[in-house]
């Protein structure tokens, strides 16, 4: 009983100080809140019940790695999903705000095909090497930097408004 | 656009989200799956093909054969809405008891758990700006039970206890009596409680913590229910009174606002409405249900209004208690919350009450909040508009 009540007190603490990285990830995969929660729950389970086995590991890697692939899955059975082709247009002229930029971003992001979206998202946000990102998703280093490549490549050209403001914003301001 | 731009631009969105908590839950989820797969058996061949299918079919085959539920989380993704009709009406089949509480959760203004046995303070010496639900507290004593009060719930959770000793019970006919306490007693906006009385409509202004009366004149009749619209007003209902054999019969608020043919016994609780979609429960339906494996009558809960015809049907009647079980609100246009027990006793075996959402539109049903309290207590639920922005 002490050793199945460690686990669980070991666990709870590990799983509330994770749920926001591994929510936010999820929601950045799917751009919805309630699949971003069902996969993180599915994978907090998951992890759960290998508990006694990844508690002295890498449980974040596995988790990560659940949802990631269930989201895939679940990508694939909702085949119908049509994928948007061209970012909304922003009315120009006025800075962007800061909810600008996420609808910007938001956007480009639905334009990405799952595996392009998946690649920039642990590269990017999660911060994988290449070779973690391939680990991750069982595919080679080669296919992970040729899906970072095409992302990359895609997002600029779907909201090159983005662009626009990582310039400004990454200027040096005039001293006084 | 650089690598780092990126990286800030996707942490920009990503932090403008915040989950809810799951880790609370998930040990407890993990067990209970487990062991429930290690009883699953040879049923697991059944149950994976009745995954096949979709989530409300596999519910309706587990109750039809009694056989093991699968509580996989796969059931929190949405099933297709195509399947049996009544009426014009999808059909969406609700857990079993049994699986309530390894349901996915759904987000809410409420918190996940709610354990109204602790000592809380009251309500007039530490108040609320308002309260997202509030929950009638009878005592067992005996073989009757006592009014005990009313425990509000903040919208950060927060527990409030309010003293209601100056209400009277009501005079429901046919020497019965109940709470004076309704499932539409707390205002949409939250903020205030209104109790039917035999002479009138009392009520409690929650953040000021006065108590107003409305008088009324009902001669022959009893006040007995009442709820708030969406618009601030509130519906009354009375007992009838039969001259001829000098009895009384409650009127629980009778025919619903929308029109439908759905043919019904009788209605259940308030109808609460977001816009121009409304939900009601059907204490029980008056056609049969074709669903297998639960009541050819059961409770049901109905939502219609903005091109939605749907019905939830309710398994374990039985189990839930008589009146089983009042709709709490809107969650969002697609998810209705009810109380998955009757207001009259509703306590679970395992002593508790749940709150679930029904998804309207996929049939899916998750978890809002699960209500607990001490062996000695029931308790009814009333919920301001669970839609509005606390």
């Amino acid at each position: 009983v002490g050793v199945a009540s460690d686990d669980r007190e070991t666990f709870t603490a590990w799983a509330s100080a994770r749920q926001q990285a591994l929510f936010r990830t999820a929601y950045l995969l799917t751009a919805d809140r309630s699949r971003a929660e069902d996969l993180v729950q599915i994978a907090l389970m998951k992890v759960a019940a290998r508990w006694a086995r990844l508690r002295d590991g890498d449980p974040d890697a596995f988790a990560r790695t659940c949802i990631v692939r269930d989201n895939i899955s679940a990508w694939r059975r909702r085949r119908r999903e049509v994928l948007v082709e061209t970012a909304p247009d922003r009315a120009t002229g006025d800075p962007m705000t800061a909810i600008d930029r996420r609808l910007a971003l938001a956007s480009a992001l639905a334009t990405l095909a799952p595996r392009q979206r998946t690649v920039l998202v642990l590269r990017y946000y999660a911060d994988l090497t290449e070779q973690q990102t391939a680990e991750t998703l069982g595919l080679s280093v080669g296919t992970v930097k040729a899906h970072a490549h095409q992302a990359l490549h895609r997002l600029r050209s779907a909201a090159p408004e983005l662009a626009e403001f990582v310039d400004r914003s990454h200027r040096p301001e005039a001293s006084t | 656009m650089t690598e780092p731009d990126v990286r800030d631009l996707l942490t920009e969105l990503a932090d403008s989200v915040e989950g809810p908590d799951l880790a609370s839950t998930a040990w407890d989820r993990s067990v209970s799956r487990r062991r429930r797969r290690m009883s699953v058996g040879v049923g697991a061949v059944a149950a994976a093909t009745a995954i096949a299918f979709g989530a409300v079919h596999l519910r309706a085959h587990d109750a039809s054969t009694g056989g093991p539920t699968h509580p996989s989380p796969t059931t929190s993704q949405p099933s297709e809405p195509a399947g049996p009709t009544l009426d014009g009406f999808s059909i969406a089949v609700a857990p079993k008891l049994a699986d309530e509480a390894t349901l996915p959760i759904a987000g809410s203004p409420l918190p996940s758990t709610i354990d109204l046995s602790a000592p809380n303070p009251s309500v007039v010496d530490h108040p609320l700006l308002s309260a997202v639900a509030a929950f009638a507290i009878r005592k067992v004593v005996g073989d009757t039970t006592r009014f005990d009060g009313v425990m509000l719930v903040g919208p950060g959770g927060e527990l409030r206890h309010l003293d209601a000793a100056r209400l009277q019970p009501i005079d429901i006919g046919d020497g019965n009596v109940a709470s004076p306490f309704a499932a539409g007693s707390l205002s949409p906006d939250g903020t205030r409680l209104a109790f039917p009385q035999p002479d009138g409509v009392t009520m409690f202004t929650i953040p000021t913590g006065e108590w107003t009366s409305f008088p009324m004149s009902v001669t022959g009749n009893d006040l007995v229910d009442l709820h708030w619209t969406s618009d601030g007003m509130i519906r009354l209902g009375l007992t009838t009174l039969d001259p001829d054999s000098g009895r009384t019969t409650s009127d629980r608020i009778g025919s619903p606002l929308y029109a439908t043919d759905l043919k019904v016994q009788y209605w259940s609780g308030a109808e609460r409405t977001l816009g121009d979609l409304h939900a009601r429960a059907a204490a029980y339906l008056d056609e049969r249900s074709p669903a297998p494996g639960i009541d050819t009558y059961p409770p049901a809960i109905v939502a219609v209004g903005d091109g939605v015809r749907a019905l939830l049907l309710i398994p374990d009647q039985q189990p839930r208690w008589k009146n089983c079980c009042t709709v709490a609100g809107w969650l969002d246009s697609s998810q209705v919350a009810y109380d998955a027990t009757s207001s009259q006793n509703p306590l679970h075996p395992d002593q508790t009450l749940r709150a679930l959402a029904w998804n309207v539109a996929t049939g899916e049903v998750r978890l809002v909040t699960t209500v607990t309290g001490s062996a000695d207590m029931l308790f009814q639920g009333s919920y301001a508009d669970l839609a509005a922005d606390f």
